[in-house]
């Protein structure tokens, strides 16, 4: 009796999902918790593993099927076995198994041209200093640039990124994996990267595509003075320690700051769905996470009710689950005002884009020191840029201006924060 | 009460404090005394050893305590030996380092292994005393360091002073010390003037003495190569880079600790030794860091020595063949990647 490998149901909301690879062939042998096949639902990806050993008797959903939740994907059971359930006769079902067969020359190609390829990554220089620091802190050595010779990452280029992180608000660059072809047409030594769009990569094209397509998004730009928010949370960090759970970072006072200010102004804590807009009392504020393969939005839920080192803590927690791949531990669904941050790479001012239904998403840029002057003199203020995409649908430029400014002045008056 | 005394000056000083303290310190060697058996020689206190470093103590001690022997190393280094395993301590100098060959059984099977051999019962409370060192214009056969070779020993301890006042100490250590020592002084070293306490003292083995703190880079110099390691440090703090420089003034026993220590905080590491590079003290230290600070370590470990080659005669080529702060500055500008640090 054959097993069925079925789509699995991954969140409250998902009701079908979509096949984004399949890890073994037709025929292949497997053991039961291998990996068999990557799936997809409109918030995360996913490995499904073999219900049973045997060997991968069929392929029922190709790659890219979208198949409703508790349909079967495929069948495992011992060779030379028949599927009860199945119907041959269907003539789309054999072309799709013909197609499978084509499968493996094709996968095997291409293993071999990543395989070529892969020794042309130069090696990470690091000095074991480095290495040990970048180790304790849980810095991806991946994400910096070594300033000693050859490249080599050093002691302070470790220290500097674990500083700059502290500084500004956490996130991560988006890497991808791409598969890189060496066409025979191309001049020799140039090399050209094809990638298929699939998983979560194909959802975020559709969700930003549908965002800027469907609405009335604009963005706002404003400089917060944050010189004493950076005193504060520096006393503050020091006074509450630092521990696995809690930094107490600058992200985490801006989130504080933002709260505080969708509470005053409730207008921008709403969605707008067809033609009604919804306003909350509670605040689920969404915080964009990138990872190596895409980008993810966890969501603080009853954001209002919590305390700083209290947010700090489910910051962190989520932005780790999200990194570690734990997105099962995580609420990607139903928040209603976002955080984005492009901080770590020096950018300033930019025009977010904004996560439907949500009518609001605050980006956040990167702190720099500027001379102003004070009365007749000059002093040292460091300065952080807010950027605030609306929805012009849903709100208008006076106040949502309001709200950002607001932002503004809780950043400018850090006490607040934390009354 | 310090006051100021050339290193030749601080050794004769050291020897006499010896022999006045204990009548069993005895001084041996060629030509220490200055014209043995020369009967009109014998009130004169004539050469006193091939640098005048013992001129005198013949006169204030007697011939039957400063003894100068024939040209046999084997024969009195052996003597020494069996005198120091009966009773005496006698300073036996062995006039180059370079002349080790002669006697090498004498020191290295005998003196070395009686304490072990004989279930801790023997003592050898020799102190050989050396000359080492290159800058002298006295060719390939005059010129070693081959500290390395005694520290490759167990059961011998190895001191290799860089001042005046280290040496007094160091060397007075040595003669009451109840094991062999061997002590290298560097000839060009005789003429440096330093402040020297007055009187007894003792500097104690394994003790790493700390010139300059810096928190940017460890220089560990070996023997005169401290005071290479100081003026790259002066040239570098006019960079901006604060280096710590380190002389571990005996190599058997190494004071591991300081070294590692200071490693762990400044992450970098530059040894300077003018031996020769192989199997040297420089390597020693370099393994023995890679070893028990590899996680702190920023850099790769750099050794300024002398090339894989004997010391050359002629002179602008031993310019060259020693270690200079140039070459320093050198190393640590591979290490850092920093290119401004173009000196030569």
């Amino acid at each position: 009796m054959a097993t069925e490998i079925i789509m699995p149901k991954m969140g409250m909301g998902m009701e079908e999902g979509t096949v984004v690879e399949w890890l073994k062939h037709k025929g292949d042998p497997v053991k039961k918790g291998e990996t068999v096949v990557s799936i997809s639902s409109d918030k995360i990806e996913k490995d499904l593993e073999a219900p049973a050993d045997g060997v991968l008797l069929e392929i029922e959903a190709e790659e890219d099927a979208v198949v409703p939740i508790g349909h079967a994907l495929g069948y495992i059971g011992s060779t030379g076995e028949s599927i009860n359930d199945r119907t041959v006769s269907e003539p789309e079902r054999k072309e799709s198994s013909e197609a499978s067969l084509e499968v493996p020359p094709a996968s095997v190609s291409g293993q071999e041209v990543k395989n070529s390829a892969s020794p042309e990554k130069p090696r990470l220089r690091v000095s074991p200093a480095a290495r040990k620091l970048a180790r304790s802190e849980n810095i991806d050595l991946g994400h910096i640039k070594g300033t000693g010779p050859m490249g080599r990452i050093t002691k302070a280029d470790v220290a500097n990124a674990v500083r700059e992180r502290e500084q500004q608000p956490e996130i991560r660059p988006v890497k991808e994996s791409p598969v890189v072809k060496n066409k025979p047409g191309n001049p020799a030594g140039t090399l050209e990267t094809n990638r298929k769009i699939s998983g979560m990569r194909k959802v975020i094209a559709k969700r930003m595509f549908d965002s800027l397509q469907q609405t009335a998004q604009l963005t706002l730009q404003a400089t917060a003075d944050v010189t004493d928010l950076l005193a504060f949370q520096k006393k503050a960090r020091d006074a509450y320690g630092i521990n696995d759970e809690v930094r107490l970072t600058i992200t985490d006072f801006i989130a504080k700051a933002v709260i505080n200010a969708l509470l005053v102004h409730k207008e921008m804590n709403s969605t707008l769905t067809g033609d009604t807009i919804t306003t909350y009392d509670t605040v689920r504020l969404g915080v964009a996470v990138a990872l190596d393969e895409g980008l993810v939005v966890p969501v603080i839920h009853d954001a209002e009710k919590k305390s700083l080192s209290a947010l700090s803590r489910e910051i962190r927690k989520a932005s780790k689950d999200a990194r570690d791949g734990r997105l099962e531990n995580l609420q990607l669904s139903g928040s209603t005002f976002s955080i984005t941050s492009l901080g770590t790479y020096g950018i300033g001012f930019f025009t977010p884009v904004l996560n439907p239904p949500e009518i609001g998403i605050l980006g956040v840029g990167t702190i720099t020191e500027q001379p102003v002057f004070a009365g007749d003199e000059i002093k040292r203020r460091s300065f952080l840029p807010l950027s605030l995409t609306f929805d012009h649908r849903a709100i208008d430029g006076a106040p949502a201006a309001e709200f950002l400014a607001t932002v503004k002045a809780n950043l400018e008056s850090p006490f607040k924060l934390v009354l | 009460m310090a006051k100021k005394m050339s290193f030749s000056d601080a050794i004769n000083d050291a020897i006499r404090l010896a022999m006045r303290k204990d009548e069993n310190v005895i001084l041996m060697g060629e030509d220490v005394a200055g014209g043995a058996e020369v009967d009109h020689l014998q009130d004169e206190g004539a050469w006193g050893g091939v640098f005048g470093v013992t001129k005198g103590i013949v006169e204030e001690f007697g011939r039957e305590r400063v003894i100068d022997t024939p040209i046999a190393e084997s024969g009195y280094m052996g003597a020494a030996v069996s005198a120091a395993a009966t009773g005496l301590r006698p300073i036996s100098e062995l006039m180059f380092n370079d002349f080790i060959g002669s006697c090498l059984d004498e020191v290295m099977n005998q003196a070395a292994k009686f304490h072990y051999m004989f279930g801790g019962k023997a003592k050898v409370p020799l102190t050989i005393r050396t000359i080492d060192g290159a800058g002298f214009n006295a060719a390939a056969q005059h010129s070693q360091s081959l500290y390395a070779l005694f520290t490759h020993i167990p059961g011998l301890k190895v001191v290799v002073p860089s001042n005046p006042y280290d040496i007094k100490g160091l060397l007075l250590n040595a003669i009451f010390d109840d094991d062999p020592v061997i002590v290298f002084e560097d000839k060009t070293l005789y003429s440096m003037k330093g402040e020297v306490d007055e009187g007894f003292y003792t500097i104690p083995f394994g003790k790493a003495d700390i010139k300059r703190r810096g928190n940017d880079l460890t220089i560990v110099g070996i023997g005169k190569q401290v005071h290479t390691a100081m003026k790259a440090a002066d040239q570098l703090a006019e960079k901006g880079f604060e280096a710590e420089v380190i002389d571990p003034r005996t190599i058997s026993p190494l004071d591991e600790e300081s070294i590692i220590n200071s490693v762990k905080k400044t992450g970098r590491l530059i040894i300077v030794d003018e031996a020769y590079p192989r199997c040297s003290v420089a390597t020693d230290i370099a393994a023995i860091v890679g070893d028990k600070a590899f996680d702190y370590l920023d850099a790769p470990i750099k050794r300024v020595t002398a090339p894989h080659s004997p010391v050359p005669f002629s002179p602008p080529l031993e310019k060259l063949y020693l270690p200079s702060p140039e070459k320093i500055i050198q190393a640590f500008s591979a290490m850092v990647g920093e290119k401004v640090f173009t000196t030569v």
